[in-house]
C-alpha cells in the first residue's frame, strides 16, 4: 500500500490541485465516495474507508464523528464543486444559450472525471443515504431548477410548474444509467440529448432540435 | 419470473416490502414477514434461499404488477397521447393505492445496495420502449434524439419519486396532467403536450372527487 493509500482520489478538474498531495481528510472523503459507489452506503464500513485511504481509525475519528458525517462531507464537496463549475460556465457576459451549453458541458465533464463522487451525488444520496443526504441532493436540484427555469422566458405556451424539474429528471435518468453501468466516460456524449430534453418544454420543437444539433457539433469538435 | 404467483407467495412478497419500509433492510426478517402475511405452517421457509432472494423477488413482482397496470391503462386510448394518458393514470393510481409499496419501490429497496439500485434503474429503463410509438406521433422535422424515450420516462420517474419521498403518494393521481406534459413533450413538442395536459385537466375537473 502506498503512502497516500491504495486508491488515490479521482483526478481533479484543476491542474493546481494535482500537484498537491491530498490531505488525510481528502483521502478519507475520496475513499468514502469510492466505497459508497462500489459497495453502497449501507454496506460501507469505516474500516473499508480507512483501509482504502491508508489512515488509522483514530485519525478518521479526529476528522469525522461517524460514517454519515464523512459521507455527507463527500457529498457536500461534490455539490460545492458542481456549483463552482456551473457558476464558472455561466458568466454574465454570455448569451443564455452559451450559459446553458457551458454549464451542462462543464457538469457532465465533472461527473465523468469524478465517477464515484457523481454516483454518490446522483444515486446514493437520492435513494440510499440518511435523510440529510437527500436534503442536500434536493437542494442541489433546486439550484439547477432555478438556473434552467430562465428558459421559461422564451416559452410560447404555459408549461406546468414542474416542467423544469421533470426535464432535469430525464437528464438524471441518462446520467444514472451510465454511472451505474460503469460508463462515466460516456457522460459528455449525452450533451445533445440532454440539451434537447431541457429545451423542448419551452422552445418550439424544431428550435430544440437545432440546439441539440449545435451541442452535438460542440461535442464532436471537442471544443 | 413467472407472471402468475401463488396467493400465499404473493402475500409474503408484499409483507417483505412492508417490513422493509417499516424496519429498514437490517431489520427485515422473512419470519416476521411470514407472520405479517399470516402464512400457516413452514412451507414458506423453503421458498427462498435467504432474505435477499425474497426481497429481490418482491421487487420484481411489484415492478411486474406496475408494468401490467401501465399496459392495461394504455390499451384503451384511440391515439398515442391518449394511450400514454391512460397508462400514466393507471400507474399513478396503482402507486397511490399502495403507498407503502411505493415507498419500498423508490427508496427502501434501492437502499439495500448497488445490486438493488441496478434493479431499480433497470425497471425504469424497461419502461422506455413502451413509449417508442411516440416517435411516429411526432410531427418534428428530422429525427428525434436517440434517448428521447428515457428522457420522458426519467421525467416521470423524478416527479413521482419526489412525491413519494415527500409522503404525498396518495395524491399522485392529481398530478396526471402535469406529469403527462413532461412525458409527452419530448415527442410531440410543447404546444401539443400542453393541449393534452389541458384536456386531462378538464376531464379530471368534471369527475366526482376521488374518481380521477
Amino acid at each position: 500500500m502506498g503512502t497516500w493509500g491504495a486508491e488515490p482520489p479521482e483526478r481533479r478538474t484543476t491542474g493546481i490541485a494535482a500537484f498537491t498531495p491530498p490531505s488525510e481528510r481528502e483521502r478519507l472523503v475520496a475513499a468514502m465516495a469510492a466505497s459508497c459507489a462500489a459497495r453502497g452506503y449501507a454496506a460501507t464500513r469505516i474500516a473499508d474507508v480507512t483501509a482504502a485511504a491508508a489512515v488509522e481509525r483514530i485519525s478518521f475519528e479526529q476528522h469525522f464523528a461517524d460514517k454519515a458525517e464523512c459521507a455527507l462531507s463527500a457529498l457536500n464537496e461534490t455539490l460545492a464543486e458542481v456549483t463552482r463549475v456551473v457558476a464558472g460556465a455561466t458568466g454574465p457576459e454570455r448569451a443564455d444559450w452559451e450559459k446553458l451549453l457551458g454549464a451542462l458541458r462543464a457538469l457532465l465533464e465533472l461527473l465523468a472525471a469524478r465517477p464515484s463522487a457523481a454516483q454518490l451525488a446522483c444515486a446514493e444520496a437520492r435513494q440510499s443515504m440518511p435523510p440529510e443526504a437527500y436534503a442536500l441532493y434536493a437542494s442541489g436540484i433546486r439550484v439547477l431548477v432555478a438556473l434552467l427555469d430562465r428558459t421559461r422566458a422564451y416559452a410560447s405556451v404555459a408549461a406546468p410548474a414542474s416542467a423544469t424539474r421533470g426535464a432535469i429528471g430525464g437528464a438524471e435518468a441518462l446520467i444514472r444509467r451510465e454511472l451505474l453501468a460503469g460508463r462515466a466516460e460516456r457522460l459528455p456524449g449525452l450533451l445533445p440529448d440532454i440539451v434537447y430534453g431541457l429545451l423542448v418544454p419551452y422552445l418550439d420543437q424544431r428550435e430544440a432540435l437545432r440546439y441539440a444539433e449545435l451541442a452535438r457539433e460542440t461535442v464532436n469538435e471537442g471544443g | 419470473m413467472s407472471a402468475v404467483v401463488q396467493p400465499e407467495r404473493r402475500r409474503l412478497l408484499v409483507a417483505m416490502l412492508e417490513e422493509l419500509v417499516e424496519k429498514g433492510y437490517p431489520g427485515v426478517e422473512v419470519e416476521a414477514a411470514a407472520r405479517r402475511a399470516r402464512l400457516q405452517g413452514t412451507e414458506w421457509s423453503a421458498w427462498f434461499a435467504d432474505k435477499d432472494a425474497c426481497l429481490f423477488e418482491a421487487f420484481e413482482q411489484l415492478s411486474h404488477e406496475l408494468r401490467e397496470a401501465i399496459l392495461v391503462g394504455c390499451a384503451a386510448g384511440e391515439d398515442w397521447p391518449s394511450r400514454v394518458t391512460g397508462g400514466l393514470r393507471s400507474l399513478l393510481a396503482a402507486l397511490a393505492e399502495r403507498a407503502s409499496l411505493a415507498e419500498a419501490l423508490a427508496h427502501g429497496f434501492p437502499a439495500i445496495g448497488p445490486a438493488a439500485q441496478a434493479r431499480y434503474q433497470a425497471f425504469v429503463e424497461s419502461l422506455a420502449p413502451l413509449l417508442s410509438p411516440g416517435r411516429e406521433a411526432s410531427m418534428a422535422e428530422g429525427d428525434l434524439p436517440a434517448e428521447v424515450e428515457l428522457l420522458a420516462v426519467g421525467s416521470c420517474e423524478a416527479l413521482v419519486f419526489e412525491e413519494i419521498r415527500a409522503g404525498r403518494t396518495a395524491k399522485l393521481p392529481e398530478l396526471v396532467p402535469a406529469i403527462l406534459f413532461s412525458v409527452l413533450v419530448p415527442f410531440i413538442g410543447a404546444a401539443e403536450a400542453t393541449a393534452a395536459m389541458e384536456a386531462e385537466r378538464r376531464r379530471t375537473s368534471t369527475l366526482p372527487a376521488g374518481t380521477g
